[in-house]
């Protein structure tokens, strides 16, 4: 087989054992890599009703058929479980050299089931699994531990680990890799500290073969040209910080939890502000040529902070604050212990509600860098901070009082940073995704920012764009492409097909690659509804539905219904949501919980 | 008749603007189109040829979108523009 090792491993953390197992052909082509390949490998793997701290969550880590193709943007992975925060399909992506090393240790995917009794970190090799004790690492933060085992194990592995938040469950926690990029949402770094699994170090070395290497070789040429032009332009210049003047200019930027849909005092914290005041360094991941990581070090600062739009919007201006060194600090701490900025930026703007409503009390009042000392108390679990490592949808749900009616979530997982009043397409996306509150699963804010749509209208058309989105995100992610080289394509089903049967030698084309999105999405509603999906998980928070944004834009809960249907009509399922069986036949998936694999 | 229009810049970090907002007059009539604005905008602001702007169709560049007091996003350069209108010009969006 070309492009693949047709095989997972499978490791049993419990018994200390592992297996190969073959991955069939036609499981390959139908669900691709990346987030495909893992959304039918938990559905095969987690069992109904599983715990997802338990021992019975699987957790996968999956490559893809481009990974070590040296495409540009190729290096990356997925990893998927069942949700701490959602209860449903939980996936999450990051890149660099860890896809290729994960890759080179002979198998597409990686499986971790069961639970050790002592922290463990596993060395991955071409050659097998070695179970070593942890304990000497245990408490460190993500650069240290990834630091102490490169010099442990040697120089040329790659590290996926977590930080002091995922070993003490915070269910919104993270996994790390290469220097401090991470797998940020939906919780799956909580899943890997529930195994008591510190590490896992990939040092294979085996390579796959590629069908035709000609074809590939020109193809990468082109696509390198292309990804230096003007659509990846915003990417190399700037980064997605760019995003947060823009938003507040249009009313999307979500601010003092969700109350406001701009920022007064943004003015510190802006791409231009940015630029001129500090030093800003542009990185990039493995076999990639934009470089849209920016690192920034304040001036009388040796200390370079990578900084994002969504850890800007979540850990700035929706906890009402504009301050940069603040900020700054803020993330940099996320990312060496391990919590997802998104989540932890809504639990924490909760939590000054609840203190402003005079349902909580203020345990920081004293504090001279209070965001910092709520994220600390996170991690370490004392005090009220045990609570908020719980995410919003559980707090709320202890505190009561009213409290889960400004908790910004959707099935458990808090809000990106896109107001849903004035992004209609994006309201519906978020309402409707299978891992919750998510952005990244069909880029439908792109419709809202364009003519194609009326953003502020709530009508039959969007359900239509938002499966599309969907089906075209599915794809990408499971090819794996990274999202900003998107638009250097200009037919992209039928240019990924080609890539694709270049790498595999398949005769495919953009119709079967595009019914690959559309299956994959509806395997992960099949996941979640086998989990106990019901009608009204798909919606948004009381405060969107009941509340007007200053500039009077709103969003009813009749016109997000009218949006759902049309998007479960678009969809092909029924009016309640589920999925007819028809559906399920025509995308060959009736038969999905029957496949077992060997 | 002399219209009064704006062109915001958010976002855009690649060129140094005299200012995140211009705000200027046409004497071409009550009716302006996103193509006059430009053109103008490009003799106050030359540096922003090639850089935001194509300097020969008078388009944005296709790494930068074109909306009308945060309410439309524009197509090529033929919408009208009516007096106290701004332009806001962004980075072209993809994710983030």
């Amino acid at each position: 087989m070309n492009g693949y090792h047709g095989k997972a491993l499978v490791i049993d953390l419990g018994l200390k054992t592992w297996r190969h197992v073959e991955i069939p052909e036609s499981v390959l082509r139908g669900y691709i890599g990346g987030t495909g390949l893992a959304a039918w490998l938990l559905y095969q793997l987690c069992p109904e009703g599983a715990d997802p701290l338990g021992s019975d969550n699987p957790l996968i880590f999956s490559t893809s058929p481009l990974v070590d193709t040296k495409l540009t943007t190729s290096s990356k992975f997925a990893v998927a479980s069942k949700s701490p925060l959602t209860g449903y399909i939980g996936d999450s992506m990051s890149s660099s050299k860890i896809a290729v090393s994960m890759k080179r240790t002979g198998c597409d995917a990686v499986v971790v089931t069961g639970q050790s009794k002592d922290w463990t970190y596993l060395v991955v090799s071409d050659g097998g699994v070695d179970f070593c004790s942890a304990k000497h690492v245990v408490g460190l933060s993500n650069t240290d531990t990834e630091n102490e085992l490169k010099q442990l194990v040697g120089s040329g592995v790659s590290v996926a680990c977590i930080g002091p938040a995922g070993e003490r469950l915070v269910r919104y926690s993270t996994i790390s890799n290469d220097g401090g990029r991470q797998a940020g949402r939906t919780g799956t770094g909580a899943v890997m500290g529930s195994k008591k699994l510190k590490a896992i170090v990939f040092a294979g070395d085996k390579k796959v073969e590629i069908s035709d290497n000609d074809t590939l070789d020109g193809i990468r040429v082109d696509l390198i040209e292309k990804s230096l032009g003007l659509a990846t332009a915003k990417y190399r210049d700037t980064g997605t910080i760019a995003n947060a003047s823009v938003f507040d200019r249009l009313g999307s930027l979500p601010s003092n939890n969700f109350k406001s849909g701009s920022f007064k005092d943004l003015g510190e914290i802006t791409a231009e502000t940015i630029y001129q005041e500090t030093d800003v360094r542009s990185v990039h991941c493995a076999n990639c040529t934009i470089g849209c990581e920016k690192l920034i070090t304040e001036p009388g600062s040796n200390k370079q902070v990578r900084l994002e739009y969504q850890s800007l919007y979540a850990l700035g201006p929706l906890l009402g604050s504009g301050n940069r060194s603040i900020l700054l600090q803020s993330t940099n701490y996320c990312d060496e212990v391990g919590l997802d900025t998104v989540s932890a930026g809504a639990t924490i703007a909760w939590y000054f509600e609840c203190i402003e409503k005079g349902l909580l009390d203020d345990e920081f009042a004293n504090s001279s860098n209070k965001i910092l000392d709520i994220l600390r108390s996170i991690v370490s679990r004392k005090g009220i901070g045990n609570l908020l490592a719980e995410g919003t949808k559980f707090a709320s749900s202890i505190v009561e009082e009213g409290s889960s009616d400004f908790a910004m979530h959707v099935k458990g997982l808090e809000m990106p940073g896109y107001e849903p009043r004035t992004l209609k397409t994006m309201a519906l996306a978020l309402a409707v995704s299978t891992r919750g509150a998510c952005h990244n699963r069909s880029s439908a804010y792109e419709y809202d920012f364009s003519s194609v749509t009326d953003r502020f209208k709530a009508d039959s058309e969007k359900g239509g764009l938002v499966a599309k989105g969907e089906d075209y995100s599915a794809v990408m992610d499971s090819m794996i492409w990274c999202k900003f080289v998107r638009k250097v394509f200009s037919e992209f089903y039928k240019e990924s097909s080609e890539i694709l049967a270049a790498v595999t030698g398949w005769d495919i084309d953009a119709e079967e690659l595009e019914a690959c999105g559309e299956r994959i999405n509806n395997l992960k509603k099949m996941f979640n509804m086998r989990e106990g999906w019901l009608r009204e998980d798909d919606t948004l928070p009381n405060r969107v539905l009941s509340e007007s944004l200053e500039d009077g834009n709103s969003l009813s809960e009749d016109e997000l219904n009218l949006m759902i249907k049309s998007y479960y009509k678009a969809r092909h399922w029924n009016e309640d949501g589920t999925i007819p069986f028809e559906t399920l036949k025509r995308l060959n998936l009736e038969q999905a919980q029957n496949v077992v694999i060997s | 008749m002399t219209l009064t229009v704006a062109v915001e810049f958010h976002g855009v970090t690649t060129v140094q603007i005299t200012s995140k907002k211009i705000v200027f007059s046409s004497k071409k009539g009550n009716k302006i189109t996103v193509r006059d604005v430009i053109e103008e905008l490009l003799s106050l602001e030359p540096r922003l040829g090639g850089k935001v702007i194509d300097p020969s169709s008078h388009l944005l560049l296709s790494s930068y979108l074109g909306n009308i007091n945060g309410e439309k996003f524009i197509e090529g350069n033929q919408d009208e523009m009516k007096n106290g209108d701004s332009l806001i010009v962004i980075p072209r969006m993809a994710g983030g």
